[in-house]
């Protein structure tokens, strides 16, 4: 391993945003027939301007992080292929490259400049959270649904996986303490080896943008590391924000 | 038009049942992680009702008008013209309205949606049983709610021994309001009770608060009176009572 950590490597992210997009032409365009493959081409490169029905039926195809096989599984393929393929390439000194799922923030920031993609997201968007966390806003199902979804996605085959959750601070006071508790064991049972937790109230992080002077040492997860909240950038202050709040 | 105080005929004998909604991770509705399985369509119509849109027994259109982005498109599209704009806003006419479910597939916002919907004993509960692996290590089941799961009894009591068949454990929710066979059947494939008393003894007052009527009344009352009578109110250590 120590070797191994000093492997260059190709970092997954926007792992989810390709599984929910496949997903979404599988559904849309293969099995409904909603839609063309040129429409749905044309539509992104217009950034689904005037082709609002056919962005209500990707938005509407299965999503990851709702424990639903139709996407689970893409997005497990999907992690399995970059894998395979990352392991045959070599360094122009002949040494292996290594799969690698830390993201950072990148899932983020490339996301800026990235065109709409066929599973509803926009121009500009960030795309999944962390490497492995569903796409903001997505997962309908609960904390348990996203636990199962990503437990599909084998974690070692790259190695590492970044997954965010929020958890609201109510919910880990008293009798609910407990419960996040034989959560967390369950979160072990189903062999997901990473979570990162940020649990702060929606409500302070806003009240942070907005009166920064006021937060000087709040701290929320990123990716992999901790920040002061009101160092970071407007649109990536938004996007931490924007993460699911799991409201039990 | 089904009346609100009749149970209608269940589809299928009760192997199909009009399901609401699936909520997982649960933690309100009895010990543990739990599923909760809310099934549509009650008797009562009390005035401090939760989920409204749980009542009537069938599927029906909801529309979020703080969702609606007043495009239009519903209106333009429904053949039967049941959907007029007001200010812009769809106004959905229930009585005209065929259920085709165009508006809801074209409705860009997601502000009308579909509440409600049939599903099979076994799809509800490979739905409701996802979360195993969460009730094993928390102590927690799935629970029945809704509604009232008694206004779909043959579906319920199907629904509650399929999960005793997994081994899960099963609470009910519920008002007591239906026959005393009804209970009893589904009793048999409960666990745990959440007794949803509403007033007692029934007075006036609680016939407007709850919608009750007459005829169904001693029912009502009759139903917490055969509990006592069987002694499972008088053992504070029962586990199918759990006072709320």
């Amino acid at each position: 391993m120590e070797l191994q950590s000093r492997l260059p490597d190709v970092t997954l992210f926007g792992l989810n945003t390709v599984a929910d997009s496949l997903a979404a032409i599988k559904k849309v365009v293969f099995e409904d027939k909603k839609a063309s493959m040129e429409e749905m081409i044309d539509a992104l490169k217009k950034n689904w301007e005037g082709h609002e029905g056919l962005r209500k039926a990707c938005m509407d195809a299965p999503k990851f992080g709702n424990d639903d096989d139709y996407v689970d599984l893409i997005s497990r393929e999907l992690a399995q292929r970059f894998n395979e393929e990352t392991r045959k390439c070599r360094t122009n000194r002949g040494t292996p490259v290594i799969p690698d799922g830390t993201a950072a923030t990148a899932w983020w920031s490339f996301g800026r400049i990235c065109p709409a993609t066929p599973d509803g997201r926009f121009a500009g968007d960030p795309f999944n959270d962390g490497s492995v966390s569903p796409t903001a806003g997505r997962d309908h199902k609960g904390p348990t649904a996203v636990l199962k979804s990503v437990s599909k996605v084998d974690p070692l085959i790259s190695w590492n996986q970044l997954f965010n959750q929020t958890v609201m601070p109510d919910y880990l006071k008293g009798h609910n303490a407990q419960l996040f508790a034989q959560y967390l064991k369950t979160f072990s049972d189903l062999g997901i080896h990473h979570i990162q937790f940020t649990t702060v109230n929606r409500d302070v992080l806003e009240d942070a943008q907005r009166h920064p002077e006021r937060h000087p040492t709040l701290q929320v997860r990123v990716a992999g590391f901790a920040a002061y909240f009101i160092d970071l950038d407007k649109n990536l202050q938004d996007s931490i924000i924007a993460r699911t709040a799991q409201c039990f | 038009m089904d009346c609100p105080h009749h149970p209608r005929v269940e589809p299928n004998g009760g192997g199909e049942g009009v399901v609401f909604s699936i909520q997982r991770y649960s933690i309100q509705d009895g010990p543990g992680i739990r599923t909760t399985v809310f099934l549509k369509g009650c008797p009562l119509r009390c005035a401090w009702c939760s989920n409204p849109e749980s009542q009537s027994p069938n599927p029906e259109i909801m529309f979020r008008s703080q969702k609606c982005q007043r495009c239009g498109t519903c209106a333009n599209l429904c053949d039967v013209g049941a959907i007029t704009l007001v200010d812009g806003v769809s106004r959905l006419d229930r009585s005209t309205c065929t259920m085709c479910m165009a508006c809801v597939e074209a409705c860009p916002s997601g502000a009308l949606a579909l509440s409600g919907k049939h599903m099979t004993v076994e799809d509800a509960v490979e739905e409701s049983c996802r979360d195993e692996i969460f009730y094993t290590n928390s102590g927690g089941g799935v629970t029945l709610s809704g509604g009232e799961p008694l206004f779909q009894p043959e579906f319920s009591a199907r629904f509650l021994r399929a999960c005793k068949d997994r081994s899960i454990h099963t609470a009910l929710d519920t008002s007591g309001h239906g026959t005393w066979q009804t209970l009893k059947r589904v009793l048999e494939y409960t666990d745990l009770v959440l007794f949803d008393l509403k007033h007692l003894p029934l007075r006036e007052a609680s016939r407007g608060n709850t919608g009750e009527q007459r005829p169904h009344s001693r029912q009502f009352e009759e139903n917490p009176r055969l509990w006592r009578k069987k002694g499972l109110d008088q053992d504070p250590d029962d586990p199918r009572l759990q006072r709320r």
